[in-house]
């Protein structure tokens, strides 16, 4: 309980009582730290229990509605309530919040008002305790005074315990020498680190979540992103240079980095590369490459006349669309067609194209279909009403007249549908494939109405009054952008947390009193807690070549 | 050394409160703690926010250039609130200096995808309504003038573009409204009174149809 040493000051004069002193007990009462503790342990455990309201969405009412929504499938009427008590987001709730802040102040008021006991403890420790501790000490060895003399054996033990690391006070009465000896006094002071290092913790979490921003770009190479919705005091855009991503056969990153340069009001602030663990940081915000997306592809429309620009994205291809690899082989078995067909009608359940073999002027339409067995079949139409049809198995081949079709797979390749493409069309579909020598070119389908157009890099195709530019491949990064003013706290106070537990583990403080009279000499501590007392005593028996008395076992 | 008491031979000192008012054990443990956070937060922030006046931004209105005798706001029928920005080429421009013309504001940056979307649009309207007086003025948020030149060399913008470096004249437009977001257009007549608006990216129509509400009658 608490010993009120002195109830007074403004509070009292003003209501004839102490009005904060329950809120004091309340504050430095370490079961209510433990409650508070407990608490914020089983909100955490909610929240890992309880679906959370993406961070993503949290600012965008329309979205915290659409996914309230999506929950009220599980939670029913209860979902809504449980909304509005913060059972969505936990962390983001007042009273989660509120509880870490009391937490803090109990921890701070409670370490605060521990501070004088502790310090008189090791500032003015005492030296001198009575007689009847040497007698009752939990702690205490007996020996037989060397044959020199009261003085001369406390001398002699001075200076052992000196070297011992000890500082040691002496004082003479009544024909005996006592001894105060204190060592690592100020280790004492380690429980105020610890308690700091709590504090930090819990206060670099609050302020984290106050200050701290995170958000997600996602940028093509030569392509720049704001970091913050329009307006804002630390309004910034990054430009992605370089993006790279090379992984092994089993998808194990080789190269995974980002070249970046941030721009802020006008200037350019920072340029650097970016990886996963080693962001690019400026004024303390940190880039972290968080992500890689290769089938990129920049497109450009102008205007033939004005030399405009009337088109320019850099898009991502996150669709892929089916299309067979085949190889068509003439009578003499000499290889007429080794390629990806990429498909440009769309027919139910097959995609596919017309094309001319080279080499003869026999046209097919080839396409695939899906199989049994989720598999895509190659289906081959000769064009007119005698022509030859086939179905081929991945890895099948057959033959139509003199030609052989052999159908090595289906391919995934990348595409997007995508809008505003000038043109006639409002919505078009983009893939991305490889010429044989490895040469990615662009097949856009839409904007020019009756035409898949076939753009080869940096070989504009005029369209009437327009030109079409497939101006090259592009990567993208993945940018994740978090400003976290909380973490300098958490690493402070994970440097005092360690302080604080090495001074306390390694550095123990230990006090021995000592009476050394003409016939016996006294060594006593207190608890054994506070230190090795007995390999303190084992040293100094040996040091100083004396025999321990044995204690009689009402002694003890 | 004199005798103590083994009271004060307290093992654990760190298990003792004390007591000593409400000043002492409660008011000011608390002021410290709010002290070290308070501090703490300030050296973390200490770079602050607080923009220097380079002179360019948000500029007050002459009152012989408001036509509507009340405080220039963004609003339809308000007086257009004043300005003065970088050009990407290290020139200036004054929004009233442009008074006596009919303006079309529109609030803009390179990677603003609907930006890029209606700046064909802008630019083509531009050419059509530039005989009418129609002058058109592209406030670019914050990117470096290198990108804007770029970009306006890219799509033909011949119009003035002007660099809002700090965000000040986009916070005083209020771009977006609700959805604070850009593009965002302003349609301002002779007078300098706003007489529409738009908040997204503009078709021809949307462009013709906003541009009749500022631009004089053709003659003949």
């Amino acid at each position: 309980m608490a010993r009120a040493t002195a109830a007074s000051g403004w509070p009292r004069a003003l209501f004839g009582l102490e009005p904060l002193l329950p809120l004091w007990r309340l504050l430095t009462s370490v079961r209510f730290a433990l409650a508070l503790i407990g608490f914020l342990a089983l909100a955490g455990l909610l929240s890992v229990v309880l679906p959370q309201v993406p961070l993503v969405m949290r600012g965008n009412p329309a979205a915290v509605d659409a996914w309230l929504e999506f929950q009220k499938g599980k939670f029913g009427p209860l979902t809504e309530p449980m909304y509005r008590l913060g059972l969505f987001s936990v962390f983001a709730a007042r009273w989660f919040v509120g509880s870490l802040v009391a937490l803090v102040v109990s921890v701070s008021v409670c370490t605060m008002n521990r501070f004088a006991p502790i310090w008189r403890s090791v500032a003015a420790p005492a030296q001198r305790p009575p007689d009847g501790f040497y007698a009752s000490a939990t702690n205490r060895a007996v020996f037989a005074t060397s044959p020199g003399g009261a003085a001369n054996a406390a001398a002699e033990l001075e200076a052992a315990l000196r070297k011992r690391w000890f500082s040691v006070r002496r004082s003479e009465e009544g024909g005996a020498s006592y001894l105060f000896a204190d060592r690592f006094a100020w280790a004492q002071l380690a429980t105020f680190v610890s308690h700091l290092a709590l504090i930090m913790f819990l206060a670099g979490g609050i302020i984290s979540r106050w200050g701290g921003y995170s958000n997600a770009l996602f940028v093509a190479e030569g392509a720049t992103n704001p970091v913050f919705a329009v307006s804002h005091p630390d309004q910034m855009q990054v430009e992605v240079l370089d993006a790279v991503g090379r992984f092994d056969e089993g998808g194990v990153p080789l190269d995974y980095r980002a070249s970046l340069v941030v721009y802020q009001g006008g200037r350019e602030v920072a340029r650097g590369v970016s990886t996963v663990n080693g962001p690019l940081s400026y004024d303390g915000y940190r880039f972290h490459l968080a992500g890689y997306f290769g089938d990129g592809a920049e497109l450009r429309v102008r205007d033939v006349v004005t030399r405009h620009t009337l088109f320019r994205e850099s898009l991502a291809l996150q669709d892929t669309i089916p299309a067979p690899a085949v190889q068509v082989r003439d009578a003499s078995g000499s290889l007429l067609l080794d390629d990806v067909i990429v498909p440009t009608d769309f027919l139910e359940g097959a995609s596919g194209t017309l094309i001319t073999v080279p080499g003869t002027s026999r046209q097919f339409w080839l396409g695939v279909t899906a199989g049994a067995e989720e598999q895509w079949s190659l289906v081959v139409y000769e064009r007119g009403d005698t022509g030859d049809r086939l179905v081929l198995a991945p890895g099948e081949a057959a033959r139509a007249g003199d030609l052989e079709f052999t159908y090595l797979q289906a391919a995934g390749l990348p595409a997007v549908e995508t809008a505003g493409i000038p043109g006639d069309g409002d919505r078009a579909l983009v893939a991305m494939s490889q010429t044989p020598e490895g040469e990615a070119y662009l097949t856009i389908l839409g904007p020019v109405d009756g035409q898949a157009l076939t753009l080869y890099p940096n070989q504009p195709v005029r369209v009437n009054e327009r030109e079409y530019v497939f101006e090259g491949r592009r990567e993208f990064a993945g940018i994740e952008v978090r400003r976290d003013p909380g973490a300098n706290f958490i690493w402070a106070a994970a440097g005092l947390l360690l302080v604080g537990l090495a001074m306390t583990f390694y550095l123990p403080r230990l006090r021995l009193w000592a009476r050394v009279g003409r016939d016996e000499t006294v060594v006593a501590a207190l608890a054994e807690k506070s230190g090795s007392f007995r390999a303190e005593i084992r040293q100094l028996t040996t040091k100083l070549g004396l025999t321990e008395r044995r204690e009689r076992p009402d002694d003890a | 050394m004199t005798a103590v008491s083994d009271e004060t031979l307290e093992e654990r000192p760190q298990r003792r409160r004390e007591w000593s008012g409400g000043v002492q054990s409660l008011v000011l443990p608390l002021a410290l703690l709010a002290a070290i956070v308070g501090g703490l937060w300030y050296w973390q922030d200490r770079d602050g926010r607080a923009g220097v006046d380079d002179g360019f931004g948000v500029v007050a209105l002459p009152e012989s250039k408001n036509a509507t005798g009340r405080g220039p706001l963004a609003e339809v029928s308000r007086a257009a609130p004043d300005f003065v920005l970088e050009t990407p080429s290290a020139g200036t421009l004054r929004l009233s200096d442009l008074q006596g013309r009919p303006v079309l504001l529109n609030f803009w940056a390179s990677w603003c995808p609907p930006c890029r979307e209606e700046m064909p649009e802008i630019v083509s309207a531009y050419e059509r309504y530039r005989p009418r007086g129609l002058q058109v003025v592209a406030v670019n948020l914050q990117e470096p003038d290198r990108k804007a030149r770029e970009f306006a060399s890219d799509f033909g913008m011949t119009f003035p573009i002007v660099i809002d470096r700090d965000s000040e004249v986009a916070d005083v437009w209020r771009l977006g409204g609700p959805i604070d977001g850009i593009p965002s257009s302003y349609f301002i007549d002779e007078a300098g009174v706003i007489r529409a608006l738009y908040y997204g990216p503009m078709s021809q129509e949307t462009l013709d149809e906003q541009l009749e509400a500022i631009l004089p009658e053709e003659a003949g």
